[in-house]
């Protein structure tokens, strides 16, 4: 069941994030990219790590695409803005991520003779509940989390700082 | 960890400070913050950690203090506080207030100590971004300048792309080893057959560190951002920066994967490539700032030596190194500085003459370039000098001769403004150059410092 | 098993009835509410009272002709009411309506899904929800429809922030984000709202914001945007924003009667001393009882305040609820760990 579950969210992940680069107009791009985040959450919840699939939906669809969307809404791109590129960085792009596909096609290719008792990660239908979550961080990742906080002042101190307008402005 | 916390606190208090009417305040804050914080960083020394507030179990799983730590960590300490310093009287209009701006640099400093002290990849990667979040922010600090904006932008989305490739090498990294703690990593690079992703993860985190020391191939923001920014903020990312990361990368490959050095070849490909694209593009450059950008990605080549002819004094040559370059640089910028502020050009014909109308500014530049292009006996000869001999002991022989032509070829640049300032007339109707005290005070100090690592630089050498 | 999927699914399909029929009828106590406040008699022409008011309204709505504007992308035209009322009807499922059943000497929760991050789901989807009006506004290719939609998703974001502080304080009471385990937790003790008065409030505040509602109504305030950000829409589309406004406002309702109000508890009963299918049943009417009130102080708040200004609107969502709401929060934190221990 869950397996199943695996295969049909990761084929519509996929394909939402092909549809992200493919699609012409760039709302549809938008739309695509909120759809991959949502079926990415459906992932995380197929993991039984309910928190943080709902925290990436809040997060990322909820807020952060928000803004995405309203952007490109209040610019009202389309196709005729979107720059043109040359066929020599086209075809360099190509054979550049071709590259990379190939590379990690081929490393991925690999995982699939792990011996999986040798991962150190005890998987139990428990790890991502939030209890253990709200344990693990302030036990374990406790100086990470509170580092984090840095990072934010960080970005309010430039939020505030190069969004404020100026007196005369 | 003492440090990283009172610099964090003084992030807060700095921004309070702001609210003063007396414009000093958030200086001292700041400057008196950051000694304090080198102090605590070198009562650590030999393991002496007496004042460990937390838990030491949260801690020493995070982040470590080794005596090779502790130097890096003084050295970026001193870095900051000079370029605190500078900002003290600067001149050249920025468009944010002062508190905010040392705000960021003191935040930046609690990322780059974060990235020389961390034993895990998860505060390595926080220290990554605290460290570049400040930066793009900073490289925007001219907000109606249009070139500032777009150095902020271009830094932005290129630094974004590589927090991702950064993040995904973690991430193939954790599933291979099952770890994030660069001693369990080790253990795993230990074992005869890694998988597949584990090298692909090591590539992905070697590219993301080349783009934050400016390493061909991926050093194409280098020159645009460098020019963009504000001359002060350039200041501080050829010189903190670049700090941090190539000790993180140093760190990183000498803790976790020198057991297994085929990534070696990969490195040093990479550091002739960049010497030759940063040496050979800086001779056409007329922009001073931009020709500055090219020697810094040429010196990014030179710093690459350090991490493939890994040794046991790969340490102290990195030290030695990254001191003289920090100082140089340091001069180097003041001197635009003060050079842009009188001529509001960073042309290279801007300094001509300046050899008779402020002979002290002159000389200043003048060593500066020339321990940046390594001429004995200054500081640049002697980082060089461990850095090469240390190659040549691991059998590094070719690209180390490649090194010293290239080394060649960058004296000519920095020369060359050398000659524009003694040996070309400067316009007729220019004024003297004025040198607010706080430029002679640190143009002093990296003056001295240059020499002094010159003369002895056993004595930073001999630390680690 | 087998009768657990059964119970479930009955409980969806009552569920989903229940929530589109208050719905209608919310349209319907709208209507007489506004009459009641103004000294007006309302709706009172079909069926005694005018009851049937609200399936003439649908029968309108089915009936009106479907203009989809010429120039405006047809896909997302549809799928703007589409996503609006889907988010709005996925949120009931986490909401306790009681207790539990008891069918066969085996117990049954009153509850779609006991999730035990209940509350973080409610507000994803809610979150989700901005995309309905964000997409069908952008849709219509109007002006003022971009403009409401706007208006809307800024609107919503900013209350966002405010409304996940109230319920970290809540959280913290609990010390679960389980809606189920709230509910408990009040149960038989004293109700959020004491402890809480002050985050009832703000919480109250958001809710309405996030709704759209009255004094925050300004995505489709008429006298600016015409119909905000549906002036395209008609027939059943139209239905459908308006429907799922008033689920949210259900929804809203009931989420505050959880949070605050001690959910399904029946006030000055215990409830264990019921047998458990009375007890039950008792806790559905307690918990619509307590929902319908606080629809209907939504109703009175729309009809005894003015509309802000869109300025005033974004002052007080950042500069007073934010702070209040952190202040809130240090609050609850004292609470938390001084003053609980010793009751």
């Amino acid at each position: 069941m869950s397996t199943l579950l695996f295969y049909i969210f990761s084929l519509l992940t996929i394909v939402s994030a092909i549809g992200v680069v493919v699609s012409k107009t760039p709302i549809n791009s938008i739309l695509s990219l909120i759809a991959t985040f949502f079926f990415i959450s459906c992932h995380y919840i197929l993991l039984n790590a309910q928190f943080l699939g709902i925290v990436n939906m809040i997060v990322y669809a909820g807020a952060i695409m928000v803004l995405f969307l309203f952007t490109i809404m209040l610019l009202n791109l389309n196709k005729d803005s979107e720059p043109q590129h040359n066929n020599f960085v086209k075809v360099s792009a190509v054979i550049a991520s071709g590259m990379l596909l190939i590379v990690l096609l081929s490393a991925f290719k690999d995982t699939i003779n792990i011996n999986h008792n040798t991962l150190a990660v005890v998987h139990t239908n428990q790890v991502g509940l939030l209890q253990n979550l709200g344990t693990v961080l302030f036990t374990k990742f406790l100086v990470p989390f509170e580092i984090s906080s840095v990072l934010f002042i960080a970005g309010v101190v430039g939020a505030v700082v190069l969004g404020k307008k100026e007196i005369g402005e | 960890m003492n440090s990283i916390i009172l610099l964090s606190l003084l992030t807060v208090i700095n921004l309070f400070a702001g609210f003063s009417k007396n414009k000093n305040l958030s200086f001292i804050l700041s400057f008196i913050g950051i000694a304090a914080s080198a102090i605590l960083l070198g009562i650590l020394w030999n393991g002496n950690d007496v004042t460990n507030i937390l838990a030491p179990n949260f801690i020493n799983h995070m982040l470590s203090f080794d005596n090779t730590t502790i130097v890096f960590g003084v050295l970026l300490c001193v870095n900051a506080s000079l370029i605190v310093l500078l900002l003290h009287s600067h001149e050249e209009p920025m468009d944010i207030p002062a508190a905010e701006f040392l705000t960021l640099v003191l935040t930046m400093l609690v990322g780059a100590l974060c990235m020389v002290s961390y034993t895990n990849l998860t505060m390595l990667f926080l220290g990554l971004e605290i460290l570049s979040i400040s930066a793009y922010i900073l490289a925007g600090a001219k907000k109606r300048d249009y070139r500032s904006n777009e150095a902020a932008l271009k830094y932005y989305l290129m630094g974004a792309f590589t927090t991702g490739v950064f993040l995904f090498g973690v991430a193939l990294i954790y599933g291979a080893t099952g770890s994030f703690d660069v001693t369990e990593i080790a253990k795993y690079a230990a074992l005869p057959n890694p998988q597949s992703i584990y090298y692909v993860g090591i590539i992905l985190l070697m590219i993301a560190f080349a783009f934050k020391i400016a390493a061909a191939p991926f050093h194409f923001w280098t020159p645009d951002v460098y020019t963009g920014a504000p001359t002060l903020v350039t200041a501080l990312m050829s010189t903190l920066i670049k700090t941090a990361a190539i000790v993180a990368f140093y760190r990183l490959f000498n803790t976790c994967f020198a057991g297994a050095t085929n990534w070696s070849m990969i490195l040093m490909i990479m550091a002739a490539i960049t010497m030759f694209i940063g040496n050979v593009t800086a001779i056409v450059q007329t922009n001073v700032k931009r020709m500055l950008a090219y020697s810094s990605i040429a010196h990014s080549g030179y710093l690459l030596f350090a991490l493939f002819a890994l040794g046991n004094n790969s340490g102290a040559s990195l030290l030695v190194y990254m001191a003289g370059y920090t100082f140089a640089s340091i001069l180097a910028f003041a001197g635009i500085i003060v050079v842009q502020h009188n001529m509001h050009s960073n042309d290279l014909n801007a300094f001509n003459g300046l050899g008779k109308r402020n002979p002290i500014l002159a000389v200043c530049i003048t060593i500066a370039m020339l321990s940046l292009a390594g001429i004995p006996p200054l500081a640049g000869f002697f980082g060089k000098f461990y850095i090469f001999t240390n190659a040549l002991k691991a059998d590094y022989v070719a690209i180390s001769l490649w090194a010293v032509l290239m080394s060649c070829v960058g004296v000519y640049y920095y020369l060359r403004i050398v000659i524009n300032m003694f040996f070309k007339s400067a316009e007729p109707d220019a004024k003297e150059f004025i040198l607010p005290a706080s430029y002679q005070i640190v143009m002093g100090i990296c003056l001295c410092l240059v020499v002094l690592l010159g003369v002895a630089p056993g004595i930073l050498s001999g630390l680690i | 098993m087998t009768t657990y999927i059964i119970f479930k699914l009955i409980l969806v399909l009552v569920l989903f009835a229940v929530t589109l029929g208050v719905a209608m009828y919310a349209t319907y106590g709208e209507r007489k509410v506004a009459a009641f406040l103004q000294d007006r008699i309302g709706p009172n022409r079909a069926g005694p009272f005018g009851l049937l008011q609200p399936i003439a309204d649908g029968a309108k709505m089915f009936m009106k002709e479907e203009i989809i504007p010429n120039v405006s992308n047809k896909w997302l035209f549809i799928l703007g009411p589409c996503i609006a009322i889907t988010t709005a009807l996925l949120t009931g499922a986490a909401i306790p309506w009681g207790n539990v059943i008891n069918i066969n000497g085996a117990n049954y929760s009153v509850q779609v899904a006991d999730l035990n991050i209940g509350i973080l789901y409610i507000f994803a989807v809610v979150s989700l929800g901005v995309y309905g009006i964000m997409i069908g506004g952008w849709a219509s290719n109007n002006k003022y429809s971009l403009l409401g939609a706007v208006r809307a998703s800024s609107q919503m974001i900013s209350y966002e922030l405010s409304m996940g502080l109230c319920i970290i304080a809540i959280v913290m009471m609990t010390g679960s984000a389980s809606l189920n385990d709230m509910a408990l937790q009040q149960n038989g003790s004293v109700w959020n709202i004491v402890p809480q008065a002050f985050g009832f409030i703000l919480f109250l505040t958001c809710a309405l914001a996030e709704c759209n509602r009255a004094p925050f109504d300004l995505a489709e305030c008429e006298t600016e945007l015409i119909g905000g950000y549906h002036t395209e829409y008609s027939s059943m589309k139209l239905g459908f924003y308006l429907f799922a406004e008033y689920i949210n406002m259900f929804i809203s309702a009931a989420l505050i009667s959880t949070l605050y109000f001690g959910g399904y508890d029946i006030p000055f009963v215990n409830d264990g001393d019921l047998s458990t299918n009375l007890a039950a049943t008792l806790q559905v009417i307690t918990m619509l009882g307590k929902t319908f009130f606080f629809i209907f102080v939504f109703m009175w708040i729309r009809w005894t305040l003015p509309r802000f200004r869109y300025d005033q609107l974004m002052k007080l969502g950042w500069n007073y609820l934010l702070p209040l709401a952190i202040l809130n929060l240090v609050w609850t934190a004292v609470y938390v760990m001084f003053i609980q221990p010793l009751i």
